[in-house]
């Protein structure tokens, strides 16, 4: 209705404001009165004609009253003199030649309606992600950075000198897992300390209470915190405001002074984030920056300027063994990589993708309209036998498609936003502020540029070519369309050649997507659960105090009903989580050679006999100081061989005061832990009690039904009730998720891809029955002369074949061309664009649809009866 | 002809405006219900901006007037702009109907009709 609204502008004011919402209401009513989608359909032609020719004829001023005229016709068609009324008599005669075929022009709404609704939906999305400023003031200057060199220690140094970072304001944040306690709950929350300029850099302001002020960052000051709205709704309830509240994170009391607008919960990469607290209140170690760029800056220069920074501050020792391994001293993303990331160019890419199956479905309209020009060549000749001028007839045919184009642009409006959603829904990224799906103005002109810019093309030329050919009577019999066909399957050969580029690039994701699941990633995830255990820090200290609660979490979780066993790990697989530490093999260094590096997890005995990873040497672990090391640890630490039976110590944090002895008793075969796109790197895995950490998973080997989060919760609850479950998830929808980017890339991709191959085949199946038609009378000549009907079938499909070679050639030739594009902005590991087997594929998809869209032709042609065939004529 | 204020002035009456009129005669009715009833009795659709500009034309010329509900109507719709026929439409109409009578009996004259 929104469109319809629109359109009316096209009104006088006088009448678009007395009865806009009349005409509007009634439309309405007579659309909710439809039957079906049909019908729905006609009455927005008929509702966009009439709107259109009502503004012309309001407009020249003729029949607003009826003042002494004759009365005119419903039709409104015969004394047409000033331009615009006949403009309005063309308006109206081109909807009611449009309803004279309603099974071309339904076929050209859908297929533009679609065509538009597709762009339009990835535009929608694409210019809420890539195009709409972030909602904070000067979004795009905002920068997050990073650095090994960079904790709460270094930060002041940092702090005093933004302008050597490239920065001109920097206010530092990190980020605390911990257990709150407000108002009788215990929650797990995540936490962001913060220094002073935090919140006035992203703009956000306190909507209940107030912001921290500069007292509040003193050291001295009494701890303050302001809150989500999410978490003081859940807390204390809706409709309450700070006073005096308190909130208690790992034992540090914080007042909540101010409550934060809703939604905003995530920064950057950060997600449901609920506390804020100054930084200098809950010294954790570890912090970020989130710094403006100095005007005129890229995050390039300034990342250049912050490493010659860390360079001359930082201990040079340090500097150069980080260099050596290869790790940068400082990252610093925009704010707006951060939450894009990796999409950005697959983004663009899509909005390509759907263009090219707009030029699919333009050409595929364009090829009907020109069907239709010629079907209706003798009308034209008649019109210009009794005195139209030829740009009379044109200003017709494009009137026609100009309506059919508004029309499914109105469609493809009302199309969009479900389309849209749906991407949301696939979408693996978070998308700044909650999106809103809405006709946005830039959508709007896009989505009407590409209408525009359809009529003209799908419109001019067959308008053209279907009057330009009919000069006269005589011209309306035989040859003379030759421009016209060579036309059509010129149209043919763009659509084969877009929809080749299309099932290709298809085609590349398929190998990728398959390449990053292998079958076997070397563990089992079904029917395993993951417990996230998160230690309230000042409860648990004690090393022996972590292991007894992990080893009583573990038995307990192990006796819920629906639950076989149950095993501890420090880190689930694919996550991307794990500590990467150098260890000491225990054996001398090579010359020039470092501590190599391995990810290092730690269990109960039984963990990998759960996950079934399986051995290749050796046993599993069984007691203390014994661990596993996968195939690549053990090429890595012993490449002598000889792993099983040496020994590797684990430096231990802070690094003076030693480490743990562990010695490999079995070698496990190499695993996909960090995913398919990820190669196998070197793993060891220690016993928990060698070395307990407060943060740990409970991995659950379950049956159905398995354990809902309020057993889990009790079961926890049990051995110790201030701590809370973090949450628990299955293992198998943690490697679903580890494939929502290729997942999301396949899907949309491929949807688009069997959209162009079907509007390709379309398109070739209309030119080739159109081609048995007009040549009918020849063949049924030559049936007559005794031509076999195979033979007669043989030059359709020979007429098939060349159109289809020369499409596929071309796309092939484009696809070669763009590789370079789809492979930067696709992503596609150990996937080459130009990969010969994909095109030949490829080729073969399209080969195969040109020759069913032939099928039926070539049937029609060799089942002509010469007889009654050449009666006809 | 009448004695109404010169309805005579408003001849001849679009044949949508007349239609109009007719359907308002029988009570005050909104922008649906005209269409409904006109579509009705006569083949083809009715849409709505070309409604309404008819609409505003008798509007203008005092034919018809906005108005309320009718007590009678089964789904009273307060949002919606209901029209009545004004004494002026009902002159104008009946005036209009004359001269289509004539009209008729013209064209029966010159055989075009079966005799009534």
């Amino acid at each position: 209705m929104r469109a319809y609204r629109l359109l009316l502008w096209l009104l006088p004011r006088d009448l678009r404001r007395a009865h806009g919402e009349g005409m509007a209401d009634l439309l309405a009513r007579r659309l909710g009165d439809a039957r079906d989608p049909m019908e729905r359909a006609w009455l927005w032609v008929g509702a966009v004609a009439d709107v259109v020719a009502v503004s012309l004829s309001e407009r020249l001023g003729g029949d607003g009253s009826a003042s002494g005229r004759t009365t005119r016709g419903q039709a409104g068609g015969l004394g047409g003199d000033s331009p615009l009324r006949r403009a309005a008599f063309t308006a109206r005669y081109a909807a009611r030649t449009l309803r004279r075929a309603p099974a071309s022009t339904a076929a050209v709404l859908v297929i533009l309606s679609l065509g538009v609704a597709a762009p339009t939906a990835v535009f929608s999305v694409v210019q809420s992600v890539l195009l709409r400023p972030l909602p904070h003031p000067e979004g795009e200057r905002l920068v997050v950075l990073n650095s090994p060199f960079l904790d709460a220690e270094a930060w002041p140094a940092w702090s005093t000198s933004p302008a050597a970072l490239g920065l001109d304001r920097v206010s530092a944040f990190t980020i605390w897992g911990g257990t709150a306690r407000a108002n009788g709950q215990a929650d797990a929350v995540r936490a962001m300390p913060m220094s002073e300029g935090f919140l006035p850099l992203l703009g956000w302001n306190a909507v209940l209470g107030r912001n921290p002020g500069p007292a509040d960052f003193r050291p001295d000051a009494p701890p303050v915190a302001v809150v989500s709205t999410r978490y003081w709704n859940r807390t204390f309830g809706e409709g309450g405001a700070p006073g005096g509240q308190v909130v208690e994170i790992d034992g540090v009391s914080f007042e909540i002074v101010g409550v934060l607008p809703p939604g905003v919960t995530t920064f950057a990469h950060y997600r449901n984030v609920d506390v804020w607290v100054p930084l200098t209140a809950a010294p954790v170690p570890g912090a970020g920056i989130l710094g403006r760029l100095q005007a005129g800056l890229t995050s390039e220069e300034a990342r250049g300027r912050a490493e010659a920074f860390v360079v001359a501050t930082a201990d040079a020792a340090e500097v150069g063994r980080l260099r050596e391994q290869g790790r940068s001293l400082v990252n610093l993303r925009t704010l707006r990589t951060l939450l894009t990331g990796d999409l950005r160019g697959a983004l663009w890419a899509f909005l390509g993708a759907s263009l090219l199956v707009l030029v699919i479905a333009s050409a595929n309209a364009a090829n009907l309209l020109l069907a239709r020009g010629l079907a209706r060549k003798r009308e034209l000749a008649v019109r210009r036998a009794i005195g139209a001028s030829r740009r009379r007839l044109v200003a017709q045919l494009l009137t026609e498609a100009g309506l059919l184009a508004a029309v499914s642009t109105l469609l493809a409006l009302a199309l969009a936003p479900a389309a849209t959603r749906a991407l949301l829904a696939l979408a693996p990224m978070y998308i700044p502020g909650a999106i809103e799906v809405r006709l946005d103005p830039l959508v709007l002109t896009f989505s009407v540029a590409l209408a525009v810019t359809v009529t003209l093309c799908a419109g001019l030329a067959p308008a053209l070519l279907s009057t330009g050919m009919s000069r006269g009577l005589r011209a309306s019999r035989g040859g003379a369309d030759r421009g016209a066909h060579t036309l059509e399957s010129g149209l043919v050969v763009a659509e084969l050649a877009a929809a080749l580029v299309m099932v290709a690039v298809t085609g590349l994701l398929l190998r990728a997507f398959l390449v990053l699941s292998p079958s076997d990633p070397g563990f089992a995830v079904e029917d395993r659960l993951a417990v996230e255990i998160d230690l309230p820090a000042h409860l648990y200290q004690s090393p022996e105090r972590v292991a007894t609660f992990a080893a009583a979490v573990t038995e307990r979780l192990g006796n819920l009903p629906g639950v076989e066993r149950a095993e501890l790990v420090t880190y689930v697989p694919l996550r991307g989580l794990s500590d990467y530490v150098p260890v000491d093999p225990g054996r001398p260094l090579a010359e020039g050679e470092r501590e190599p590096m391995v990810h290092l997890r730690s269990g109960s005995p039984g963990y990998t006999a759960l996950m079934e990873m399986p051995l290749v040497a050796g046993r599993r672990p069984a007691g203390p100081g014994e661990s596993l090391v996968n195939e690549s640890a053990a090429r890595r630490l012993w490449p002598a061989g000889a792993a099983l039976g040496s020994t590797f110590t684990v430096p231990s944090r802070p690094p003076a005061t030693g480490g743990t002895l562990h010695r490999v008793v079995g070698v496990v075969a190499d695993a996909r832990i960090f995913g398919g796109m990820v190669e196998s790197r070197p793993e060891a895995f220690i016993l928990f009690g060698d070395r307990p950490v407060p943060r740990f998973n409970v991995v659950l080997l379950t049956h159905s039904p398995p354990p809902g989060l309020e057993a889990l919760r009790d079961g926890v609850e049990d051995v110790d009730p201030a701590v809370p479950v973090t949450g628990a998830t299955s293992l198998a929808d943690i490697a679903w998720d580890s494939m929502v980017v290729p997942r999301f890339q396949l899907t949309l991709v491929a949807a688009l891809g069997v959209v162009a191959l079907l509007l390709a085949g379309l398109g070739a199946f209309a030119v080739l029955t159109h081609l048995v038609a007009r040549r009918r009378r020849e063949m049924c000549v030559r049936l007559a002369l005794g031509a076999p009907p195979a033979r007669v079938a043989a030059g359709v499909l020979a007429h098939t074949g060349r159109v289809a070679a020369l499409g596929i050639g071309a796309g092939m030739a484009l696809a070669w061309s763009l590789a370079g594009v789809i492979e930067t902005t696709l992503f596609l590991p150990t996937v080459d664009a130009r990969d010969p087997g994909t095109l030949a594929g490829a080729a073969a998809v399209l080969a195969v649809a040109a020759a069913a869209a032939a099928a039926v032709p070539a049937l029609r042609a060799a089942s002509l009866d010469p007889i009654s065939g050449l009666a006809e004529e | 002809m009448s004695d109404a204020p010169s309805p005579d002035g408003s001849l001849p009456l679009h044949p949508l405006e007349f239609r109009i009129l007719l359907v308002l005669l029988r009570g005050a009715g909104h922008g649906y219900r005209i269409v409904k009833e006109i579509e009705a009795s006569e083949a083809g659709r009715l849409y709505p901006a070309n409604l309404y500009r008819r609409i505003r034309n008798l509007l203008g010329k005092g034919l018809i007037e906005e108005t309320g509900p009718p007590e009678d109507e089964v789904e009273p719709d307060p949002r919606r702009t209901y029209f009545r026929v004004t004494g002026l439409g009902r002159d104008v109409a009946r005036a209009e109907a004359r001269r289509l009578e004539e009209l008729v009996l013209e064209a029966r004259d010159r055989d075009l009709l079966e005799p009534a």
